[in-house]
């Protein structure tokens, strides 16, 4: 009887449990992301990245608000024809010229937190949102011309709006589709980055 | 969760495979640079003569390669003298009393495992500027030391000019005016590299300060 209490018991304790799990509604969304890059991010690399993606995980404190982690990864690439470039864009005290193919790599890391706005219910067949990633971003830039190769790593401040829509499929899972503007400020070591990214995804709900 | 995880992993490793993979062939990563003292050719180089040394000299792995094989030496001076005759230089020719104004010398610089040093950003980028002592066996000649470099499988081509109306005689040395050099894999057949090193020249050669 002391045994049928106890299970009793756990068993109330696995449905509260669940219960809670229902209730908090978080939110795990995977995307394929491709960035387009702009601005001084466009100067460097010109190429559109179709190597991404990101994870963020999502906490929904009211029905229609999540608040989130999101870890991304976006490498964006281009290779320059042979060309000759001045050595003064190097130093500019220095008189001569390198000739050679310049190959191009930029990493970009976003660490963000992330906030979100779902305009309508979940019951509804289409629910847009928007919301705004705030963070860091660890960027790595490389430049190899020849057997040597340039590279500065820094950590940048950063934010990101996104807007999209989740189209559910059934009751746990949607797919996600959003495009965010990521905007990397400026650090001692690599210009301001600024890119657009499409993000392709699954949002899965728990 | 579990489906999630599979997603994820398969997601990243896919992601992993699609890395840019940069340069396909070794012609790719060949580079020629060059670093000139802009006082000296900022002036009026007319008539100005140069003379060619008898053959290349070899080093590899830090030191002078003694057994180095020297069938090419001939065509790889006959292009830098082209060169210098295209750039309206003139070949000196010898007469009593007579010197050049410029030297040149022609390094061929090969390590099993080693690379040219080119590293452009301060403290580095100086070092193939600094002189050393005189190079063994040149007698008197110029000054300067060997270019540093690293471990890799490389091969380099340096072309010196030595400003022979500035030789200090009593130090024995000729401040160099000009450095170019060719840098690159040692791999592919000999033709393959004759035609890269060819390719080197003209680029070298169509950079500051003679594209003017």
């Amino acid at each position: 009887m002391k045994k049928m209490k106890t299970y009793k018991a756990i068993f109330i304790l696995v449905l509260f449990a669940l219960g809670l799990g229902v209730n908090a509604q978080n939110k795990t969304n995977a995307y394929y992301t491709m960035g387009i890059p702009m601005s001084d991010t466009k100067d460097y690399i010109s190429k559109t990245s179709f190597r991404g993606a990101a994870l963020e995980f999502e906490h929904l404190v009211k029905d229609n608000v999540g608040v989130g982690i999101l870890v991304g990864w976006n490498t964006f690439y281009e290779s320059l024809s042979k060309d000759t470039y001045p050595l003064s864009n190097i130093n500019e005290t220095v008189n001569g010229a390198i000739t050679g193919k310049q190959y191009r790599y930029l990493n970009m890391v976003p660490m963000l937190a992330t906030g979100k706005y779902y305009f309508t219910d979940e019951d509804q067949p289409i629910r847009p949102f928007a919301g705004l990633g705030v963070g860091t971003y660890y960027i790595e830039q490389k430049t190899d011309m020849g057997l040597y190769s340039d590279r500065e790593k820094s950590w940048h401040f950063g934010l990101a709006p996104k807007a999209g829509v989740l189209i559910p499929l059934n009751y746990a899972v949607s797919v996600s589709v959003a495009i965010d503007y990521n905007i990397a400020f400026k650090t001692s070591k690599i210009d301001q980055q600024n890119w657009l990214g499409i993000n392709v995804g699954f949002s899965w709900d728990y | 969760m579990r489906n999630l995880t599979y997603a994820t992993l398969v997601a990243l490793l896919i992601l992993a495979g699609c890395y840019p993979g940069g340069p396909e062939f070794v012609d790719e990563l060949d580079i020629a640079i060059s670093h000139y003292d802009p006082d000296y050719f900022d002036d009026d180089l007319t008539g100005t003569t140069f003379e060619m040394p008898d053959s290349v000299v070899y080093l590899k792995d830090g030191k002078e390669n003694e057994d180095a094989d020297h069938s090419k030496d001939g065509q790889l001076l006959d292009q830098i003298r082209d060169h210098m005759l295209a750039n309206g230089f003139n070949e000196f020719v010898e007469a009593e009393g007579q010197e050049p104004n410029l030297i040149v010398a022609v390094i061929s610089i090969t390590s099993t495992q080693g690379g040219y040093i080119w590293n452009p950003y301060p403290p580095g980028y100086w070092d193939w500027w600094y002189w050393g002592p005189g190079y063994p066996g040149w007698g008197w000649g110029p000054g300067w030391g060997y270019p540093y470099y690293y471990s890799y499988k490389t091969g380099t081509i340096v072309t010196e000019l030595g400003n022979w109306d500035e030789r200090d005689e009593e130090k024995e040395t000729v401040p160099s005016i000009y450095h170019g050099a060719l840098n690159g894999l040692l791999q592919g057949s000999s033709s393959y590299i004759d035609a890269r090193v060819k390719q080197g020249l003209d680029d070298l050669f169509n950079q500051a300060p003679f594209d003017k």
